[in-house]
Protein backbone atom coordinates (compact mmCIF):
# COMPACT_ATOMS: atom_id res chain seq x y z
CA UNK A 1 0.00 0.00 0.00
CA UNK A 2 2.89 2.44 1.10
CA UNK A 3 4.68 1.77 -2.05
CA UNK A 4 1.76 2.42 -4.18
CA UNK A 5 0.91 5.64 -2.55
CA UNK A 6 4.14 6.40 -2.95
CA UNK A 7 4.20 6.04 -6.81
CA UNK A 8 1.48 7.53 -7.08
CA UNK A 9 2.63 10.67 -5.27
CA UNK A 10 5.90 10.56 -7.66
CA UNK A 11 3.84 10.34 -10.29
CA UNK A 12 1.54 13.35 -9.51
CA UNK A 13 5.19 15.29 -9.69
CA UNK A 14 6.36 14.44 -12.49
CA UNK A 15 2.99 14.99 -14.55
CA UNK A 16 2.44 18.26 -12.34
CA UNK A 17 6.42 19.58 -13.01
CA UNK A 18 6.07 18.75 -16.70
CA UNK A 19 2.32 21.05 -16.69
CA UNK A 20 4.11 23.41 -14.78
CA UNK A 21 6.95 23.95 -17.49
CA UNK A 22 4.60 24.08 -20.24
CA UNK A 23 2.96 26.92 -18.76
CA UNK A 24 6.13 28.95 -17.92
CA UNK A 25 7.13 28.66 -21.48
CA UNK A 26 4.03 29.90 -22.59
CA UNK A 27 4.20 32.74 -20.28
CA UNK A 28 7.66 33.33 -21.28
CA UNK A 29 6.32 33.46 -24.50
CA UNK A 30 3.51 35.49 -23.89
CA UNK A 31 5.75 38.60 -22.93
CA UNK A 32 6.89 38.83 -26.19
CA UNK A 33 9.87 38.98 -29.04
CA UNK A 34 12.32 39.24 -30.42
CA UNK A 35 12.98 35.77 -28.34
CA UNK A 36 16.52 34.69 -29.12
CA UNK A 37 17.89 38.71 -29.16
CA UNK A 38 20.32 39.72 -26.51
CA UNK A 39 18.39 42.65 -24.71
CA UNK A 40 19.38 46.11 -24.61
CA UNK A 41 18.54 46.07 -20.68
CA UNK A 42 17.44 43.70 -17.63
CA UNK A 43 14.00 45.48 -18.38
CA UNK A 44 12.84 44.87 -22.04
CA UNK A 45 10.88 41.84 -21.93
CA UNK A 46 9.32 42.22 -18.45
CA UNK A 47 5.54 42.88 -19.66
CA UNK A 48 4.33 42.60 -23.42
CA UNK A 49 3.50 44.97 -25.73
CA UNK A 50 5.00 48.33 -25.47
CA UNK A 51 8.45 49.01 -24.08
CA UNK A 52 7.80 50.17 -19.95
CA UNK A 53 9.18 53.64 -19.19
CA UNK A 54 11.30 52.21 -16.65
CA UNK A 55 13.34 50.50 -19.33
CA UNK A 56 13.40 53.89 -20.97
CA UNK A 57 15.08 55.20 -18.31
CA UNK A 58 17.72 52.80 -18.01
CA UNK A 59 18.82 53.71 -21.86
CA UNK A 60 18.17 57.59 -21.41
CA UNK A 61 20.75 57.10 -18.66
CA UNK A 62 23.01 55.24 -20.60
CA UNK A 63 22.65 57.56 -23.07
CA UNK A 64 23.09 60.92 -20.94
CA UNK A 65 26.17 59.51 -18.77
CA UNK A 66 29.19 60.97 -20.73
CA UNK A 67 27.93 64.02 -21.47
CA UNK A 68 26.64 65.45 -17.45
CA UNK A 69 29.20 67.41 -15.74
CA UNK A 70 30.77 65.21 -12.38
CA UNK A 71 28.35 66.43 -9.44
CA UNK A 72 25.46 67.51 -11.16
CA UNK A 73 21.99 67.68 -10.13
CA UNK A 74 19.64 65.73 -11.99
CA UNK A 75 16.12 64.47 -12.50
CA UNK A 76 13.67 61.94 -14.23
CA UNK A 77 10.15 62.55 -15.17
CA UNK A 78 7.62 60.90 -17.03
CA UNK A 79 5.50 64.56 -17.94
CA UNK A 80 2.61 62.22 -18.57
CA UNK A 81 2.03 61.58 -14.92
CA UNK A 82 2.23 65.04 -13.44
CA UNK A 83 2.29 66.26 -10.62
CA UNK A 84 3.47 62.93 -9.41
CA UNK A 85 5.76 62.51 -12.30
CA UNK A 86 6.64 58.98 -11.49
CA UNK A 87 9.03 58.58 -8.72
CA UNK A 88 10.30 55.06 -9.20
CA UNK A 89 12.42 56.66 -12.83
CA UNK A 90 14.74 59.08 -10.39
CA UNK A 91 15.33 56.23 -8.32
CA UNK A 92 16.73 53.92 -11.24
CA UNK A 93 19.03 57.08 -12.28
CA UNK A 94 20.44 56.70 -8.74
CA UNK A 95 22.08 53.92 -9.29
CA UNK A 96 23.06 54.11 -12.89
CA UNK A 97 24.37 57.66 -12.92
CA UNK A 98 26.53 57.41 -9.16
CA UNK A 99 28.76 60.73 -10.51
CA UNK A 100 25.86 62.88 -10.22
CA UNK A 101 23.15 63.69 -7.61
CA UNK A 102 19.98 62.60 -8.71
CA UNK A 103 16.82 63.77 -7.12
CA UNK A 104 13.33 63.89 -6.57
CA UNK A 105 11.61 66.23 -9.31
CA UNK A 106 10.59 69.62 -7.99
CA UNK A 107 9.39 71.90 -10.39
CA UNK A 108 7.23 74.05 -8.21
CA UNK A 109 7.97 78.19 -7.54
CA UNK A 110 10.68 78.38 -5.49
CA UNK A 111 11.42 74.50 -4.89
CA UNK A 112 15.00 73.36 -5.87
CA UNK A 113 15.45 72.79 -9.44
CA UNK A 114 17.77 69.82 -11.00
CA UNK A 115 20.07 71.12 -13.27
CA UNK A 116 19.49 68.59 -15.54
CA UNK A 117 16.08 66.58 -16.29
CA UNK A 118 15.50 63.27 -18.45
CA UNK A 119 11.74 63.32 -19.64
CA UNK A 120 10.58 60.00 -20.65
CA UNK A 121 7.13 59.51 -23.02
CA UNK A 122 7.24 63.20 -23.96
CA UNK A 123 8.82 66.46 -23.90
CA UNK A 124 9.00 68.50 -20.96
CA UNK A 125 7.28 71.80 -20.92
CA UNK A 126 8.82 74.45 -18.64
CA UNK A 127 10.02 77.67 -19.12
CA UNK A 128 12.94 76.76 -16.66
CA UNK A 129 14.76 74.50 -19.05
CA UNK A 130 16.17 74.24 -22.37
CA UNK A 131 16.49 70.78 -24.79
CA UNK A 132 19.68 69.49 -24.79
CA UNK A 133 19.53 66.78 -26.85
CA UNK A 134 16.60 63.92 -27.86
CA UNK A 135 16.73 60.26 -28.43
CA UNK A 136 13.98 57.93 -29.50
CA UNK A 137 13.55 57.46 -25.62
CA UNK A 138 13.66 60.20 -24.37
CA UNK A 139 14.82 64.01 -24.09
CA UNK A 140 17.51 65.62 -22.24
CA UNK A 141 16.98 69.79 -20.99
CA UNK A 142 19.46 71.75 -18.88
CA UNK A 143 18.60 74.60 -16.40
CA UNK A 144 18.42 77.63 -17.59
CA UNK B 1 34.08 41.17 -18.65
CA UNK B 2 31.79 42.97 -15.91
CA UNK B 3 28.51 40.70 -16.47
CA UNK B 4 31.03 37.76 -15.75
CA UNK B 5 33.39 39.11 -13.00
CA UNK B 6 30.26 40.35 -11.40
CA UNK B 7 28.81 37.16 -11.45
CA UNK B 8 31.73 34.95 -10.06
CA UNK B 9 31.48 37.60 -6.92
CA UNK B 10 28.39 35.37 -6.26
CA UNK B 11 30.08 32.43 -7.86
CA UNK B 12 32.34 32.74 -4.96
CA UNK B 13 30.28 32.46 -2.21
CA UNK B 14 30.27 28.51 -1.50
CA UNK B 15 33.97 28.92 -1.45
CA UNK B 16 33.80 31.58 1.27
CA UNK B 17 31.41 29.58 3.13
CA UNK B 18 33.14 26.22 2.85
CA UNK B 19 33.71 25.72 6.39
CA UNK B 20 30.08 24.85 7.18
CA UNK B 21 31.46 21.09 5.37
CA UNK B 22 32.86 20.39 8.49
CA UNK B 23 29.35 19.45 9.86
CA UNK B 24 28.60 15.91 9.84
CA UNK B 25 25.18 16.50 8.86
CA UNK B 26 26.16 18.64 5.99
CA UNK B 27 29.18 16.83 4.81
CA UNK B 28 26.43 13.89 4.24
CA UNK B 29 24.27 15.76 1.87
CA UNK B 30 24.84 15.16 -1.93
CA UNK B 31 27.75 17.53 -3.71
CA UNK B 32 24.57 19.90 -4.87
CA UNK B 33 23.28 20.32 -1.51
CA UNK B 34 26.81 21.34 0.22
CA UNK B 35 27.46 23.42 -2.21
CA UNK B 36 24.24 25.34 -1.63
CA UNK B 37 24.64 25.44 2.13
CA UNK B 38 27.99 26.63 1.66
CA UNK B 39 26.75 29.42 -0.50
CA UNK B 40 23.88 30.44 2.11
CA UNK B 41 26.73 30.85 4.84
CA UNK B 42 29.32 32.55 2.27
CA UNK B 43 26.63 34.74 1.95
CA UNK B 44 26.27 35.86 5.19
CA UNK B 45 29.66 35.66 5.86
CA UNK B 46 30.53 37.98 3.11
CA UNK B 47 27.57 40.12 4.55
CA UNK B 48 28.34 40.23 7.80
CA UNK B 49 32.30 40.94 6.95
CA UNK B 50 31.21 44.26 4.86
CA UNK B 51 28.90 45.40 7.66
CA UNK B 52 31.58 44.90 10.39
CA UNK B 53 33.97 46.58 8.28
CA UNK B 54 31.85 49.60 8.05
CA UNK B 55 31.32 49.30 11.50
CA UNK B 56 35.04 49.40 12.46
CA UNK B 57 35.29 51.86 10.09
CA UNK B 58 37.48 50.32 7.43
CA UNK B 59 36.73 51.12 3.70
CA UNK B 60 36.07 48.10 1.49
CA UNK B 61 38.52 47.73 -1.25
CA UNK B 62 39.10 44.77 -3.73
CA UNK B 63 42.47 43.85 -1.99
CA UNK B 64 41.52 43.53 1.96
CA UNK B 65 37.80 41.80 1.11
CA UNK B 66 39.69 39.18 -1.53
CA UNK B 67 42.49 38.55 1.03
CA UNK B 68 39.82 38.32 4.14
CA UNK B 69 37.35 35.87 1.98
CA UNK B 70 40.19 34.39 1.10
CA UNK B 71 41.46 33.41 4.54
CA UNK B 72 37.78 32.61 5.11
CA UNK B 73 38.01 29.99 2.29
CA UNK B 74 41.15 28.54 3.29
CA UNK B 75 40.96 28.61 6.86
CA UNK B 76 37.42 26.33 5.97
CA UNK B 77 38.64 24.44 3.38
CA UNK B 78 41.89 22.93 5.74
CA UNK B 79 40.47 20.23 6.98
CA UNK B 80 40.89 16.43 4.79
CA UNK B 81 37.85 15.47 6.08
CA UNK B 82 35.42 17.91 4.69
CA UNK B 83 36.34 16.38 1.04
CA UNK B 84 34.78 12.93 1.92
CA UNK B 85 31.71 11.88 -0.67
CA UNK B 86 28.39 12.87 0.36
CA UNK B 87 25.13 10.40 0.52
CA UNK B 88 24.28 7.87 -2.95
CA UNK B 89 20.91 7.33 -3.19
CA UNK B 90 18.92 5.31 -6.14
CA UNK B 91 19.00 8.01 -8.71
CA UNK B 92 15.65 9.03 -10.27
CA UNK B 93 17.36 10.40 -13.93
CA UNK B 94 13.76 11.55 -15.60
CA UNK B 95 13.54 13.71 -12.69
CA UNK B 96 17.54 15.25 -12.41
CA UNK B 97 17.14 15.90 -16.70
CA UNK B 98 13.45 17.80 -15.41
CA UNK B 99 15.59 19.77 -12.58
CA UNK B 100 18.15 20.61 -15.64
CA UNK B 101 15.59 21.77 -18.04
CA UNK B 102 13.81 24.11 -15.51
CA UNK B 103 16.89 25.68 -14.31
CA UNK B 104 17.72 26.27 -18.10
CA UNK B 105 14.37 27.91 -18.86
CA UNK B 106 15.00 30.25 -15.64
CA UNK B 107 17.96 31.29 -17.03
CA UNK B 108 17.24 31.58 -21.06
CA UNK B 109 14.00 33.99 -18.81
CA UNK B 110 16.63 35.65 -17.06
CA UNK B 111 19.00 36.74 -20.02
CA UNK B 112 16.21 37.37 -21.91
CA UNK B 113 15.28 40.13 -19.32
CA UNK B 114 11.88 38.12 -18.50
CA UNK B 115 11.42 38.48 -14.62
CA UNK B 116 13.34 41.24 -13.73
CA UNK B 117 12.07 43.19 -10.83
CA UNK B 118 11.86 46.94 -10.10
CA UNK B 119 12.65 46.85 -7.14
CA UNK B 120 16.47 45.86 -8.15
CA UNK B 121 16.60 49.10 -9.84
CA UNK B 122 14.24 50.92 -7.79
CA UNK B 123 16.89 50.95 -4.60
CA UNK B 124 18.23 47.12 -4.24
CA UNK B 125 20.72 47.98 -7.20
CA UNK B 126 21.54 51.50 -5.82
CA UNK B 127 21.89 50.94 -2.90
CA UNK B 128 24.88 48.37 -3.64
CA UNK B 129 26.00 51.02 -5.89
CA UNK B 130 26.30 53.50 -3.57
CA UNK B 131 27.76 51.42 -0.50
CA UNK B 132 30.45 50.45 -2.88
CA UNK B 133 31.00 54.26 -4.15
CA UNK B 134 31.24 55.28 -0.17
CA UNK B 135 33.09 51.79 0.47
CA UNK B 136 31.19 51.15 3.39
CA UNK B 137 26.95 51.25 4.43
CA UNK B 138 26.60 54.52 3.16
CA UNK B 139 24.16 56.08 5.93
CA UNK B 140 24.38 59.43 4.39
CA UNK B 141 22.84 58.08 0.91
CA UNK B 142 20.50 55.99 2.95
CA UNK B 143 19.19 59.21 5.44
CA UNK B 144 19.28 61.62 2.13
CA UNK B 145 15.86 62.61 1.89
CA UNK B 146 15.94 62.80 -1.57
CA UNK B 147 15.63 58.65 -1.58
CA UNK B 148 12.92 58.58 0.67
CA UNK B 149 11.08 56.01 -1.43
CA UNK B 150 13.85 53.33 -1.31
CA UNK B 151 13.10 52.21 2.09
CA UNK B 152 15.99 53.38 3.82
CA UNK B 153 15.60 50.86 7.12
CA UNK B 154 15.47 47.76 4.86
CA UNK B 155 17.94 45.65 6.11
CA UNK B 156 21.44 45.93 4.23
CA UNK B 157 22.44 42.27 3.52
CA UNK B 158 21.64 42.71 -0.20
CA UNK B 159 23.05 45.75 -1.02
CA UNK B 160 26.03 44.36 0.65
CA UNK B 161 25.94 40.94 -1.47
CA UNK B 162 25.76 43.48 -4.94
CA UNK B 163 28.73 45.85 -3.58
CA UNK B 164 31.14 42.66 -3.03
CA UNK B 165 30.07 41.97 -6.94
CA UNK B 166 30.74 45.29 -7.37
CA UNK B 167 33.88 45.12 -5.90
CA UNK B 168 34.76 41.86 -7.91
CA UNK B 169 33.80 43.63 -11.16
CA UNK B 170 34.59 47.38 -10.43
CA UNK B 171 31.35 48.08 -12.56
CA UNK B 172 28.25 47.39 -10.85
CA UNK B 173 26.83 44.50 -13.25
CA UNK B 174 23.09 44.61 -13.20
CA UNK B 175 22.75 41.29 -15.34
CA UNK B 176 24.79 39.63 -12.75
CA UNK B 177 22.38 41.00 -10.33
CA UNK B 178 19.95 39.14 -12.49
CA UNK B 179 21.44 36.06 -12.63
CA UNK B 180 21.89 35.72 -9.17
CA UNK B 181 18.37 34.95 -8.37
CA UNK B 182 18.80 31.93 -10.80
CA UNK B 183 21.51 30.71 -8.87
CA UNK B 184 18.76 31.20 -5.70
CA UNK B 185 16.07 29.10 -7.13
CA UNK B 186 19.19 26.38 -8.44
CA UNK B 187 20.35 26.50 -4.85
CA UNK B 188 17.04 26.18 -3.23
CA UNK B 189 15.96 23.68 -5.49
CA UNK B 190 19.34 21.54 -4.33
CA UNK B 191 18.71 22.13 -0.47
CA UNK B 192 15.95 20.40 -1.14
CA UNK B 193 17.32 17.42 -3.20
CA UNK B 194 19.84 16.95 -1.30
CA UNK B 195 18.16 17.25 2.35
CA UNK B 196 14.60 14.95 1.56
CA UNK B 197 17.18 12.54 -0.77
CA UNK B 198 15.12 12.92 -3.29
CA UNK B 199 15.34 13.95 -7.06
CA UNK B 200 11.55 13.92 -7.79
CA UNK B 201 11.55 16.45 -4.43
CA UNK B 202 14.01 18.79 -6.40
CA UNK B 203 12.32 18.72 -9.57
CA UNK B 204 9.10 19.86 -7.71
CA UNK B 205 10.77 22.58 -6.06
CA UNK B 206 12.27 23.25 -9.33
CA UNK B 207 9.40 23.41 -11.21
CA UNK B 208 6.95 25.45 -9.01
CA UNK B 209 9.42 28.19 -8.05
CA UNK B 210 10.33 28.51 -11.61
CA UNK B 211 6.84 29.17 -12.29
CA UNK B 212 6.30 31.41 -9.02
CA UNK B 213 9.12 33.29 -9.54
CA UNK B 214 8.57 33.51 -13.74
CA UNK B 215 4.52 34.62 -12.69
CA UNK B 216 5.82 37.23 -10.06
CA UNK B 217 9.16 38.77 -11.79
CA UNK B 218 11.53 38.18 -9.07
CA UNK B 219 14.54 38.48 -10.63
CA UNK B 220 17.07 40.51 -8.86
CA UNK B 221 15.07 41.69 -6.04
CA UNK B 222 15.77 40.50 -2.45
CA UNK B 223 13.27 37.65 -2.73
CA UNK B 224 14.99 34.81 -3.80
CA UNK B 225 17.85 35.34 -1.33
CA UNK B 226 15.71 35.40 1.41
CA UNK B 227 13.78 32.09 0.29
CA UNK B 228 17.52 30.86 -0.06
CA UNK B 229 18.02 31.81 3.84
CA UNK B 230 14.63 30.45 4.32
CA UNK B 231 15.12 26.89 2.62
CA UNK B 232 18.42 26.78 4.29
CA UNK B 233 16.66 26.93 8.43
CA UNK B 234 13.34 25.10 7.17
CA UNK B 235 15.65 21.91 6.09
CA UNK B 236 17.69 21.82 9.02
CA UNK B 237 15.03 21.66 11.21
CA UNK B 238 13.00 18.79 8.92
CA UNK B 239 16.02 16.89 8.20
CA UNK B 240 18.71 17.34 10.33
CA UNK B 241 18.47 15.68 13.43
CA UNK B 242 22.49 16.44 14.75
CA UNK B 243 21.26 19.33 17.12
CA UNK B 244 24.81 21.08 17.07
CA UNK B 245 24.40 21.26 13.10
CA UNK B 246 20.51 22.00 12.93
CA UNK B 247 21.21 24.80 15.67
CA UNK B 248 24.33 26.12 13.19
CA UNK B 249 22.36 26.16 9.95
CA UNK B 250 19.02 27.48 11.62
CA UNK B 251 20.94 30.40 13.07
CA UNK B 252 22.61 31.15 9.61
CA UNK B 253 19.11 30.64 7.56
CA UNK B 254 17.09 32.85 10.25
CA UNK B 255 19.97 35.66 10.34
CA UNK B 256 20.20 35.60 6.76
CA UNK B 257 16.37 35.98 6.11
CA UNK B 258 16.26 38.58 8.50
CA UNK B 259 18.74 41.13 7.82
CA UNK B 260 17.78 40.27 3.82
CA UNK B 261 13.98 41.25 3.91
CA UNK B 262 11.33 42.92 6.69
CA UNK B 263 9.32 40.02 6.33
CA UNK B 264 12.32 37.53 7.57
CA UNK B 265 11.22 38.86 10.63
CA UNK B 266 8.08 36.78 10.65
CA UNK B 267 9.78 33.85 9.39
CA UNK B 268 11.97 34.20 12.65
CA UNK B 269 9.10 34.49 14.62
CA UNK B 270 7.51 31.54 12.68
CA UNK B 271 10.27 29.56 13.39
CA UNK B 272 10.11 30.01 17.20
CA UNK B 273 6.47 29.20 17.44
CA UNK B 274 6.65 26.23 15.51
CA UNK B 275 9.72 24.40 17.01
CA UNK B 276 7.83 25.66 20.82
CA UNK B 277 4.97 23.77 19.39
CA UNK B 278 6.05 20.92 16.85
CA UNK B 279 9.30 20.16 18.51
CA UNK B 280 8.41 21.31 22.28
CA UNK B 281 12.52 22.46 22.37
CA UNK B 282 13.48 25.64 23.70
CA UNK B 283 16.70 24.92 22.95
CA UNK B 284 16.29 24.78 19.28
CA UNK B 285 14.43 28.36 19.63
CA UNK B 286 17.79 29.64 20.83
CA UNK B 287 19.08 29.38 17.21
CA UNK B 288 16.57 32.75 16.01
CA UNK B 289 18.85 35.10 18.73
CA UNK B 290 22.30 35.49 16.52
CA UNK B 291 19.73 36.78 13.86
CA UNK B 292 17.65 38.81 16.48
CA UNK B 293 20.87 40.53 17.55
CA UNK B 294 22.07 41.37 14.12
CA UNK B 295 18.52 42.93 12.92
CA UNK B 296 18.31 44.56 16.64
CA UNK B 297 21.67 46.24 16.02
CA UNK B 298 20.38 47.53 12.77
CA UNK B 299 17.38 48.65 14.08
CA UNK B 300 18.63 50.13 16.98
CA UNK B 301 21.29 52.15 14.15
CA UNK B 302 18.00 53.31 12.72
CA UNK B 303 16.27 54.18 15.58
CA UNK B 304 19.61 56.11 17.00
CA UNK B 305 19.54 58.42 13.56
CA UNK B 306 15.48 58.96 13.75
CA UNK B 307 14.97 56.79 10.63
CA UNK B 308 12.77 54.21 11.39
CA UNK B 309 10.37 53.82 8.62
CA UNK B 310 8.83 50.50 7.57
CA UNK B 311 9.49 48.95 10.47
CA UNK B 312 7.64 51.20 12.21
CA UNK B 313 4.29 49.56 11.22
CA UNK B 314 0.89 51.45 9.42
CA UNK B 315 -0.79 51.73 12.07
CA UNK B 316 -4.87 49.39 13.24
CA UNK B 317 -5.71 46.81 11.94
CA UNK B 318 -9.01 47.50 9.50
CA UNK B 319 -10.64 43.84 10.02
CA UNK B 320 -12.85 45.45 7.65
CA UNK B 321 -10.45 44.35 4.43
CA UNK B 322 -10.78 40.74 5.74
CA UNK B 323 -12.75 39.14 2.50
CA UNK B 324 -11.03 41.42 -0.38
CA UNK B 325 -8.01 40.80 1.34
CA UNK B 326 -8.13 36.86 1.31
CA UNK B 327 -9.61 37.33 -2.45
CA UNK B 328 -6.89 39.17 -3.46
CA UNK B 329 -4.06 36.97 -1.73
CA UNK B 330 -5.71 33.54 -3.12
CA UNK B 331 -6.27 35.33 -6.86
CA UNK B 332 -1.72 36.61 -6.51
CA UNK B 333 -1.13 32.96 -5.16
CA UNK B 334 -2.37 31.02 -8.46
CA UNK B 335 0.66 32.04 -9.99
CA UNK B 336 -0.52 32.54 -13.53
CA UNK B 337 -0.19 28.54 -13.17
CA UNK B 338 -3.83 27.38 -11.93
CA UNK B 339 -2.68 27.25 -8.24
CA UNK B 340 -0.69 24.07 -9.72
CA UNK B 341 2.53 25.23 -7.41
CA UNK B 342 0.38 25.01 -4.37
CA UNK B 343 -1.82 21.48 -4.97
CA UNK B 344 1.04 19.70 -5.67
CA UNK B 345 2.91 19.92 -2.69
CA UNK B 346 -0.05 19.83 -0.88
CA UNK B 347 -1.22 16.40 -2.61
CA UNK B 348 2.04 15.32 -1.62
CA UNK B 349 2.11 15.48 1.52
CA UNK B 350 -1.38 14.43 2.12
CA UNK B 351 -0.25 10.92 0.21
CA UNK B 352 3.14 10.98 2.22
CA UNK B 353 3.83 10.68 5.84
CA UNK B 354 3.13 14.26 8.07
CA UNK B 355 5.07 13.57 10.63
CA UNK B 356 8.46 14.97 9.35
CA UNK B 357 6.23 17.63 7.29
CA UNK B 358 4.54 19.09 10.38
CA UNK B 359 7.65 21.50 11.15
CA UNK B 360 7.88 23.27 7.58
CA UNK B 361 3.77 23.11 7.31
CA UNK B 362 3.53 24.95 11.13
CA UNK B 363 5.76 27.63 9.38
CA UNK B 364 3.87 28.20 6.39
CA UNK B 365 1.01 28.36 8.02
CA UNK B 366 2.36 31.21 10.20
CA UNK B 367 4.19 32.67 7.53
CA UNK B 368 0.74 32.48 5.36
CA UNK B 369 -1.23 34.02 8.48
CA UNK B 370 1.24 36.74 8.80
CA UNK B 371 1.14 38.10 5.63
CA UNK B 372 -2.70 38.37 5.84
CA UNK B 373 -1.96 40.16 8.87
CA UNK B 374 0.46 42.79 8.02
CA UNK B 375 -2.41 43.05 4.96
CA UNK B 376 -5.21 44.30 7.32
CA UNK B 377 -2.80 47.11 8.23
CA UNK B 378 -2.31 49.01 5.16
CA UNK B 379 -3.24 52.49 5.77
CA UNK B 380 -5.80 52.63 2.55
CA UNK B 381 -7.50 49.57 1.27
CA UNK B 382 -4.58 47.03 0.76
CA UNK B 383 -6.31 45.52 -2.35
CA UNK B 384 -6.26 48.54 -4.13
CA UNK B 385 -2.38 47.87 -5.17
CA UNK B 386 -0.52 46.91 -2.28
CA UNK B 387 -1.76 43.08 -2.27
CA UNK B 388 -1.65 42.75 -6.30
CA UNK B 389 2.24 43.83 -6.10
CA UNK B 390 3.32 42.59 -3.05
CA UNK B 391 1.40 38.91 -2.29
CA UNK B 392 2.88 37.42 -5.14
CA UNK B 393 6.63 37.27 -3.76
CA UNK B 394 5.78 37.61 0.12
CA UNK B 395 3.32 33.79 -0.74
CA UNK B 396 6.41 32.27 -1.76
CA UNK B 397 7.77 32.25 1.98
CA UNK B 398 4.89 29.54 2.32
CA UNK B 399 5.37 27.79 -0.87
CA UNK B 400 8.68 27.23 -0.52
CA UNK B 401 8.20 25.78 3.33
CA UNK B 402 5.59 23.44 1.18
CA UNK B 403 7.96 22.28 -1.11
CA UNK B 404 9.83 21.61 1.99
CA UNK B 405 7.31 19.29 3.56
CA UNK B 406 6.60 17.58 0.48
CA UNK B 407 10.43 16.63 0.29
CA UNK B 408 9.71 15.45 3.86
CA UNK B 409 6.68 13.47 3.02
CA UNK B 410 7.84 12.22 -0.53
CA UNK B 411 10.80 10.76 1.60
CA UNK B 412 9.87 9.83 5.31
CA UNK B 413 12.34 8.27 6.44
CA UNK B 414 15.12 10.66 4.73
CA UNK B 415 16.98 12.68 7.28
CA UNK B 416 20.62 13.24 8.22
CA UNK B 417 20.85 11.40 11.63
CA UNK B 418 22.80 13.18 14.44
CA UNK B 419 27.05 10.88 14.31
CA UNK B 420 25.93 9.05 17.27
CA UNK B 421 22.94 7.50 15.83
CA UNK B 422 23.79 7.20 12.27
CA UNK B 423 23.39 3.98 10.69
CA UNK B 424 25.90 1.99 9.15
CA UNK B 425 24.28 1.77 6.27
CA UNK B 426 24.88 5.43 4.97
CA UNK B 427 27.01 5.28 2.79
CA UNK B 428 28.92 8.30 3.96
CA UNK B 429 31.75 7.90 2.18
Amino acid sequence: MVAIVSRTARAVVYVSSAAMMLLLVERLHWRGGPYWAVPETVFDHVDRGELPLSRQAIVMCEHVAPLLPRGASITVVAPALAPNWDATHYLTASGLLPHQYVRHPMFGEGEPRADFVITLGRPLDHHGYRLVRQWPEGWLYQRK
Amino acid sequence: MTHALGFAGYLLMPLIGIAVWRLDAVRRLALDGRLAIAGTAGTLIVALTMAGMSIAGAHWSRTPLVLLFAIFACAGAANRRIWSRGERWPRQWAALAGIIIVLAITAYALLTARETCGDLMFFWGPKGVHFFRAGKIDLAYLFDVQYFLGHRDYPPLLPLVFAWSHTVSRQFSWWAAVLFSGLCLAAIAATVRAAARSDVAGLLAAAALACAFASARVAGAADPLLLLFEATAAAALTFIDDLRAQWILTAIGVAGAVLTKVEGIAFAVAVVVSILVVKRSLARATAVIPGALLIGTWLFVMVHYGMLDTYAGNGPVHLEYLPRVLAGTFQAAGYESYWIPWIVPLLVIVLGDFRRAAMPVAIAILTFGATIYFYLHGPNDPTSWWVRSSAPRVLLTPLVMLLIAAGASLNARSSVPAPATAPASHPTG
